[in-house]
């Protein structure tokens, strides 16, 4: 099993997206779609959105939950979130070091 | 704007799974163009890199499919400009050019060796597939599978009875019944048809292949058996891709090799340059098809 995210492709980004918004707790779809707007401003279409997830829960990183009138919640497996701790720390060491340089120049 | 009909262009073991959650989501969404344009991406996108088939989390046997799949239209492309330099082998100047020297009459063979041993891969490997496509889909009674699996064999037929039709004909305009001006125009007009209708044909025909291959039933053991044929047929594309290097290389630096052909050079290095593009952009989608399927095929063993 693949550890990084590089190899999905143009759904790398989507992904570490979903990882984090599910690291609060259990999401649907469109719950998910608000919370990344709203914490990275950045806006998914529902195609991009489900393309990853169903990326992330073939490598059992999310797992679906019993849907609720027709709405499926979607939360993070063990596995899942030892890879969203591994991925956002990689991007807070990549943040960290370059608001550094950022701040000596 | 509506968007759901898009749905549909989704495959079935998608929407089996994931169509309920995707339309409560899209009744919520603001719906605008971006999102039209995303759905339909997601809808080739779910049909290109399946992750899911009759409800399960699978499918390393689709991923490799899809491997396959980018060979086989690595090879279509590759073949007609392969076959082009292996067909020069029944012009005797050519041979005789190719003859004067050790290294270009080797680099010949080896280009001979590659485009034979490509098609033979490419058989080996495809014959197992269809005749598994082909059973379970008369086993399951499924007319329209039937009907694109005939589809490449009817549009070679096609191609071929207009392309002897041409023949036929075309020899009497040579014989005096049409004046000498208008036989040019009409042998150009004739090799365009031609060139549009084999290569229409082709495509139409590896599209039809395509289609089948991905909607029918098949085992991982005939698509790993079709994976290695693949391996095969690739590096022997690539291998027929470096002799053509080497060969047309060779016949521009072997002394007097290019004056015997008695021939343009400019159009000589131009038709030269156009095969070995073509060979190569067709072997690199291969090779890139390849290596997707043999990392797929490890992980998945592992």
């Amino acid at each position: 099993m693949s550890s990084g995210l590089s190899d999905l492709g143009r759904f790398s980004d989507p992904s570490i997206l979903i990882l984090a918004s599910l690291s609060e707790g259990p999401k649907h779809g469109y719950a998910m779609m608000q919370d990344i707007q709203a914490f990275a401003g950045v806006s998914l279409e529902p195609g991009t959105l489900y393309g990853a997830l169903a990326r992330l829960e073939r490598r059992g990183w999310i797992k679906s939950e019993p849907a609720e009138d027709r709405r499926r919640p979607y939360s993070l497996s063990g596995e899942g979130a030892a890879a969203a701790r591994e991925q956002l720390l990689r991007l807070e060491r990549i943040a960290t070091v370059g608001l550094g340089r950022l701040r000596t120049t | 704007m509506k968007v759901e009909w898009l749905l549909r262009l989704y495959p079935r073991a998608w929407r089996g799974r994931y169509e309920d959650e995707f339309r409560a989501l899209l009744e919520q969404h603001h719906v605008t163009v971006v999102t039209f344009l995303d759905v339909l991406l997601g809808a080739l996108d779910a049909h290109l890199f399946p992750q899911l088939e009759a409800g399960r989390i699978l499918n390393m046997t689709a991923r490799i499919r899809t491997a396959v799949i980018m060979v086989l239209w690595g090879w279509v492309g590759f073949y007609p400009a392969g076959h082009h330099v292996y067909s020069l082998m029944f012009s005797s100047p050519f041979m005789a050019a190719t003859q004067m020297n050790p290294a270009t009459a080797i680099a010949y063979t080896f280009v001979v060796v590659g485009v034979m041993v490509s098609f033979l891969a490419v058989a080996a490997g495809g014959i197992p597939v269809a005749w598994s496509a082909l059973a379970s889909a008369i086993k399951g009674r499924r007319i329209g599978i039937l009907i694109l699996a005939a589809l490449p064999i009817l549009l070679m037929l096609a191609a071929w009875e207009v392309t002897a039709w041409l023949v036929r004909i075309l020899p009497l305009v040579g014989r005096g019944q049409a004046t000498l001006p208008e036989i040019g125009p009409i042998r150009l007009t004739a090799a365009g048809i031609l060139g549009l209708l084999w290569t229409g044909g082709a495509l139409a025909g590896t599209f039809a292949i395509t289609l089948v291959t991905v909607k029918s039933s098949i085992g991982e053991r005939i698509f790993r058996w079709t994976l290695n044929c693949a391996v095969a047929a690739t590096l022997a594309m690539v291998v027929a891709l470096g002799a053509t290097l080497l060969w047309g290389l060779g016949l521009r630096y072997v002394p007097g090799a290019l004056r015997s052909l008695n021939v343009s050079e400019a159009n000589l290095v131009a038709a030269w340059t156009r095969v070995v593009v073509q060979m190569g952009l067709f072997a690199g989608l291969s090779v890139w098809g390849v290596v997707r399927g043999l990392r797929e095929g490890s992980r998945h063993a592992a």
